[in-house]
């Protein structure tokens, strides 16, 4: 790894760019990566889509057990409810890529020229590039913090200070039993046999996309110099080396070895964990996670309707978290 | 959460892994927002907690709220148990039989007797209900000592509970009068 120290025109002579230039460079990487051009997206889908699936369950009833003579002669026969019984699955959040081709130095001054401490300027090479701007920009926007263009989850459905939502639709749905089914407004004569909807929707949860200038406003840089077609020594123009920048950021996104960057959702806790296979990064949650809850007890149900005998075990109690997910952010 | 006053956090699962946190809006105090992160050290979010709010206090927390959720729990099933097994509810009268049969219910039932054996019976009507009586009768001691195939044979056939009885009361009186069983002061008129 080789890192660089850039030159430019500093209105009389040339000199090195300081420590904190080059850092206000990669935050316009940063900056860069929440345009409309980056390589790596989040949408919402119907369904099927490419991030690992999540699942909501909800508890099941027992078996509604009736005769004709009394309600303890239900007992023997009587089961009991299905903690995380019933499950669907939501499969919304889609990974789109696009892939830029590696950019190309065919005349070996594409890029800013540095001082080799030997008395010559030299033009950095493209790893020369990697290593001193784009590998620190990728850990960036891979840290786990709200990142220009980057993607989270949150439960807010309209508003979120600095993003935009993708999609009207969530992506996820907790759901549980209906406890207002049996009693919760008080009137427990009519509930067997069950009927209709038997769940409630607890939380939703939304994809949003950070906005550009999020992380670090407008980072304004220092353009460092480069040889131009005339071999004579120049400044870029803000859009000239914001393209130089682009060009190696979203390739390196989309495509380069241990320094793209990916999502997936990884269920963290409970009982439907996972790992995400061929991470380079620490992998970083980004928004809020995902719980998908039941209700942790039952209660017993007798409802008579003339010489019917109804009784059932019902899903009670208070929630209990089966699985926490969180979309995650890393490097392969 | 940036423009946001910390109201509480708990943890929401038994392995202590996952945080929900509760903030109000300070643009709108009415505004309250809900927030779940992962109790992660390497966290953003829950980093950001924990500078609003000790991390001692969330555990104090999370018990607390599942103390006072176990025992609205508690009294919930109590209410709704009460209610459910009412006879309010019913649109019968529920008697309770038993040893600790109460005294109004055995003079219900005592009541219930004459007609149930001298008026008229519609066995067709009320089958199930024979059936559960001459269940009833086999398990009484004294039937299932019996050797009378035939008797037994009658009570199986009966169409009224007054030709069950009947038979049953003939069992009984051949168990008391046998010589066997001369310490027996039982009798039961006929």
């Amino acid at each position: 790894m080789t890192v660089r120290t850039p030159v430019y025109w500093d209105g009389s002579s040339i000199a090195q760019m300081s420590a904190s230039q080059i850092t206000t460079i990669k935050q316009r990487c940063v900056y860069l990566f929440g345009g409309a051009g980056r390589p790596v997206n989040l949408t919402y889908i119907a369904s099927d889509g490419s991030l690992r699936r999540m699942l909501d369950t909800s508890d099941s009833p027992s078996a509604e057990v009736s005769n004709t003579r009394s309600f303890a002669n239900n007992t023997t026969s009587l089961g009991n409810t299905t903690d995380a019984g019933t499950s669907t699955t939501y499969d919304h959040i889609n990974q789109t890529l696009t892939t830029p081709s590696d950019p190309t130095d065919t005349n070996n001054k594409l890029y800013p020229l540095y001082y080799d401490g030997s008395g010559n300027f030299q033009a950095m090479s493209k790893t020369d590039m990697y290593d001193t701007f784009i590998n620190d920009a990728i850990d960036l926007l891979v840290d786990g913090n709200d990142r220009d263009g980057t993607y989270r989850l949150s439960t807010q459905p309209t508003t979120l200070a600095n993003h935009t939502l993708v999609n009207a639709n969530p992506i996820f749905v907790d759901t549980r039993f209906d406890k207002s089914i049996h009693g919760g407004d008080g009137s427990i004569s009519e509930i067997l046999p069950l009927s209709g909807t038997t769940t409630a929707e607890i939380e939703k949860w939304y994809l949003w996309r950070t906005n550009q200038g999020t992380s670090y406003g407008t980072p304004s840089v220092q353009s460092p110099l480069y040889i131009n077609s005339d071999n004579d020594l120049q400044s870029y123009s803000t859009a000239e080396f914001d393209s130089v920048l682009e060009d190696l950021l979203f390739y390196s996104a989309a495509s380069r070895n241990t320094y793209s960057i990916r999502y997936e959702v990884k269920g963290v806790s409970g009982t439907d964990t996972s790992e995400i296979i061929g991470n380079n990064s620490l992998d970083k949650t980004r928004g809020d996670v995902v719980t998908d809850t039941t209700l942790d007890s039952q209660v017993r149900i007798n409802d008579q309707d003339a010489d019917t005998y109804r009784s059932q075990n019902l899903p009670s109690g208070a929630g209990e978290t089966e699985t926490t997910y969180a979309l995650k952010i890393y490097r392969t | 959460m940036q423009g946001h006053n910390l109201l509480s956090a708990r943890f929401t699962n038994n392995d202590r892994t996952t945080i929900v946190a509760e903030w109000a809006d300070n643009a709108d105090t009415n505004t309250i927002r809900t927030q779940y992160m992962e109790a992660d050290d390497d966290n953003v979010q829950y980093k950001e907690l924990l500078n609003h709010i000790d991390l001692d206090v969330i555990h104090e927390n999370t018990i607390k709220y599942y103390k006072n959720a176990n025992r609205n729990i508690i009294k919930y099933m109590e209410k709704v148990y009460k209610t459910s097994q009412s006879p309010l509810l019913s649109d019968k009268p529920v008697i309770e039989i038993g040893e600790n049969m109460s005294t109004d219910n055995m003079s219900a039932v005592m009541k219930l007797i004459p007609m149930i054996l001298f008026g008229d019976f519609n066995s067709e009507k009320y089958s199930e209900s024979l059936f559960n009586l001459k269940l009833a009768i086999f398990e009484l001691d004294f039937i299932k000592q019996s050797q009378s195939r035939k008797i037994k044979s009658e009570i199986r056939k009966a169409k009224t509970p007054i030709e069950i009885l009947n038979n049953t009361v003939k069992i009984y009186n051949e168990i008391q009068n046998r010589p066997d069983n001369s310490k027996s002061n039982k009798k039961v008129s006929s």
